[in-house]
C-alpha cells in the first residue's frame, strides 16, 4: 500500500524514488501526495506524461484553474531543449521553487514521471548522475520530489541505479509506516548540510553527490563549512568514506561534527579519528 | 628481504624462555623492530626476561590483539610492519594456544598458513611458540604443515611437511556445522532491506544480551557483509542469529564465491572503494568463520556475550 504510507509524509527537502508495478497504484500514489500538496498550501508541478488525463482522473480543475497544480508534458519539460539536460533540469526546479514562493505557495511540490527515459532520448544515459545530483537542489528545501519509475519500462538494473540515486524509495514492498531512509537538510548557522536517518548502499550515490559537491554549492568567503552526522542512526563504511573523501576535498574548509561512538570507530578503522569534531 | 617464519616446539617454560627470548634480543642487536605478542603469564615472564631491553620491544597481549585470529595479520602484524616501514620487523606471535575452542581453530590455522602467503618476500620474522605437551597431535601436524622451519629441542630444521599456504589454507574451507533448527532467518534481497537486516540483527543481539556498543559493531559488519551480496552476486541473501556457547552468532549466507583466500587480511586503501567488507568484520566482531564455493559462501560473525 504505497498510497498510504510515507507518500503522504513528505517534507520539503524530500526526494523519493517511486517505483510502481501499475496504473491503477500510480494513480492512487499521485492522488496522495498531490492531496498533501494540495492540503499544504504548496504549488505542484507535474512533468509526465498524458497531463491531461492526470486532471481528470483526480479531479484537479479546479485546482489547475487556480495555477496550484500545473501539469506539462515531458516534451515541453524534461526534453525541452530536444535532449534531457540535467544541470538545465536542476535549474528549472530551482526557479520553480522560488516562483512558486513568489506565488505565496509555501514551497514546491515537483512531480516527475521518468517514463520518458525508457525512450531512445538523447541525455539519458546521464539520468542516474541527475538523480543523485538534484538532491543539491531539494537540500535547499525549498522544493520536494517524487520520481515515478514504472518498473514494466525499465530493467532491473537501471532501476537500481537510479533508485540508489534517491536518498529514499518507495514501492509496493515498502511499509506504511517507513520515513524517507536518508534526509538531507542545508543548514545557514552555520553553513552546511545536515544529514538525518541512515545511510547504506540504498541512497549512497544521492550522499555522495551532496556532499561531493557541497564546498561548491555554498559559496562564500571561505568560512567553514559543516556536514552536521548527528541525526544518522546508521552510517555504513562507505558512508565514512564519502565523509573522508568530502573532508580531505574541502579540506580546511569543510568539517564533521557529531559523530556517534559508532561513527568514530568506524573513522578509526579508515585511519581517520580526527575529520570529526566532538 | 626475506622472510623467516619459524614454528617453536617448546617443551616447559626453560624451553620456550631460551628460544623466545634469545631471538628477541638477537633482533634488538639487530635494530629491528621487535613485537611480542603472547598471552597472560607468558607476557608477563617475557617482560621480566627481558627487562633489560625492554625499551626497544613492544608488548601486546595476543588475548586482545589476537582474539580474532583473523585481525592477526592486518590489524597486528601489518599494522606494526607499516609503523616501522623502514626496519625489517621481528615479531613473536602465539595464535593458537590450548583452550583455543573447536570453532576457533580452523581460523588460526588459516591465518598462521597465510601469514606465509602475505610476508612471502617481506623482510621479517615471526616466530610461533607452541606449546608441544599440551596441543593436540592434529594440531601439531598443522604447525609443521604451516612453517617453512621449525625449532625443536632448541634446534632449527627445514618442515618436510610444509606445504603451499594457499593448500593448507583451502584445508579449513569447511562446510560450517548446521545452524540451529530454531535459529530465526531473514532474508534480503535489494538495498531497500537491508534496514529491515539490521534492524532485524540489532533486535536479536540486544535480546541475548549483547551490550549496545557490541550489537553497533555487529550491525555494521552484517550490514557490510549483505551489502557485498547485493553489489558482487547476482542474487539476494538470508541473515540467520542464535546464541551458542556464550556467543551471539550471526551467518551471512549468499551465492557468492569468495575467490581471493586473503580477502580480509589485507588493509585497503581507504580511498578506493569496496574489498572491505570482511575485513571490517575481522575488526569488530570477535570471530569470523567463513565457508565458501562456487555458488555458496557463507560467513559467521561470533560475538562472545
Amino acid at each position: 500500500m504505497i498510497e498510504a504510507g510515507m507518500l503522504g509524509r513528505l517534507r520539503p527537502g524530500d526526494h523519493a524514488c517511486v517505483v510502481v508495478d501499475d496504473d491503477d497504484v500510480r494513480l492512487r500514489s499521485l492522488a496522495t501526495y498531490i492531496n498533501a500538496g494540495l492540503r499544504d498550501d504548496e504549488r505542484i508541478l507535474y512533468f509526465g506524461p498524458h497531463p491531461q488525463r492526470l486532471a481528470d482522473d483526480l479531479d484537479l480543475h479546479a485546482a489547475v484553474g487556480r495555477g496550484q497544480i500545473e501539469v506539462v508534458t515531458p516534451e515541453d519539460s524534461y526534453l525541452a531543449g530536444g535532449a534531457f539536460d540535467p544541470e538545465a533540469t536542476m535549474a528549472v526546479w530551482r526557479s520553480e521553487a522560488a516562483r512558486a514562493r513568489a506565488d505565496g505557495y509555501r514551497g514546491l511540490r515537483a512531480i516527475g514521471d521518468m517514463s520518458w527515459a525508457a525512450g531512445p532520448v538523447a541525455g539519458r544515459e546521464r539520468l542516474a548522475w541527475y538523480e543523485a545530483n538534484v538532491n543539491r537542489v531539494f537540500a535547499e528545501r525549498q522544493a520536494m520530489a517524487i520520481c515515478l519509475y514504472d518498473r514494466r519500462l525499465f530493467s532491473p538494473a537501471e532501476l537500481q541505479r537510479v533508485t540508489w540515486a534517491h536518498p529514499a524509495a518507495v514501492d509496493g514492498a515498502t511499509s506504511p509506516d517507513a520515513e524517507p531512509a536518508l534526509r538531507f537538510a542545508r543548514t545557514v548557522d552555520p553553513p552546511g548540510v545536515r544529514l538525518r536517518g541512515e545511510a547504506d548502499l540504498s541512497n549512497r550515490q544521492a550522499l555522495r553527490a551532496v556532499l561531493e559537491r557541497l564546498a561548491d554549492d555554498i559559496p562564500g568567503d571561505g568560512s567553514p563549512v559543516t556536514v552536521d552526522v548527528s541525526g544518522l542512526r546508521f552510517a555504513d563504511a562507505a558512508t565514512v568514506r564519502i565523509l573522508l573523501e568530502a573532508a580531505v576535498a574541502g579540506a580546511p574548509r569543510l568539517r564533521v561534527s557529531g559523530c556517534s561512538p559508532g561513527l568514530r570507530r568506524l573513522l578509526m578503522f579508515n585511519g581517520a579519528e580526527a575529520v570529526c569534531e566532538s | 628481504m626475506t622472510f623467516d617464519h619459524p614454528g617453536l616446539l617448546y617443551r616447559g617454560d626453560g624451553d620456550y624462555l631460551h628460544v623466545t627470548t634469545g631471538f628477541v634480543r638477537e633482533a634488538v642487536a639487530a635494530g629491528d623492530a621487535v613485537l611480542v605478542a603472547v598471552t597472560g603469564h607468558r607476557l608477563r615472564s617475557l617482560r621480566d626476561a627481558l627487562s633489560d631491553v625492554a625499551g626497544a620491544v613492544s608488548f601486546t597481549d595476543m588475548a586482545t590483539a589476537g582474539r580474532n585470529p583473523g585481525r592477526i595479520i592486518p590489524g597486528l602484524l601489518l599494522a606494526f610492519a607499516s609503523t616501522h616501514a623502514e626496519r625489517r620487523i621481528s615479531v613473536v606471535g602465539e595464535p593458537i594456544r590450548p583452550g583455543r575452542s573447536a570453532v576457533e581453530y580452523p581460523a588460526c590455522a588459516q591465518h598462521e598458513a597465510l601469514i606465509n602467503a602475505v610476508f612471502a618476500g617481506r623482510d621479517a620474522a615471526i616466530l610461533c611458540p607452541y606449546d608441544a605437551g599440551h596441543l593436540e597431535s592434529a594440531t601439531v601436524d598443522d604447525v609443521w604443515r604451516s612453517h617453512p622451519v621449525m625449532i625443536v629441542d632448541g634446534r632449527r630444521r627445514d618442515s618436510p611437511s610444509f606445504t603451499d599456504p594457499y593448500a593448507t589454507a583451502a584445508r579449513f574451507n569447511l562446510p560450517l556445522p548446521a545452524a540451529p533448527s530454531g535459529a530465526a532467518r531473514l532474508t534480503y534481497a535489494a538495498a531497500g532491506d537491508l534496514s529491515r537486516v539490521r534492524r532485524f540483527t540489532g533486535r536479536h543481539a540486544v535480546e541475548a544480551g549483547l551490550p549496545g556498543a557490541r550489537v553497533e559493531d555487529l550491525v555494521t559488519a552484517v550490514n557490510e557483509l549483505a551489502e557485498n551480496t547485493l553489489v558482487h552476486t547476482a542474487g539476494g541473501g538470508s541473515v540467520t542469529v542464535w546464541v551458542e556457547d556464550a556467543r551471539f552468532v550471526c551467518q551471512v549466507g549468499d551465492q557468492g564465491f569468495v575467490a581471493d583466500p586473503l580477502a580480509g587480511r589485507i588493509p585497503a586503501d581507504p580511498r578506493v572503494p569496496g574489498g572491505r567488507g570482511l575485513l571490517l568484520a575481522h575488526y569488530l566482531c570477535d570471530l569470523v568463520r567463513l565457508h565458501t564455493q562456487p555458488g555458496a559462501t557463507t560467513i559467521r560473525l561470533h560475538m562472545a556475550l
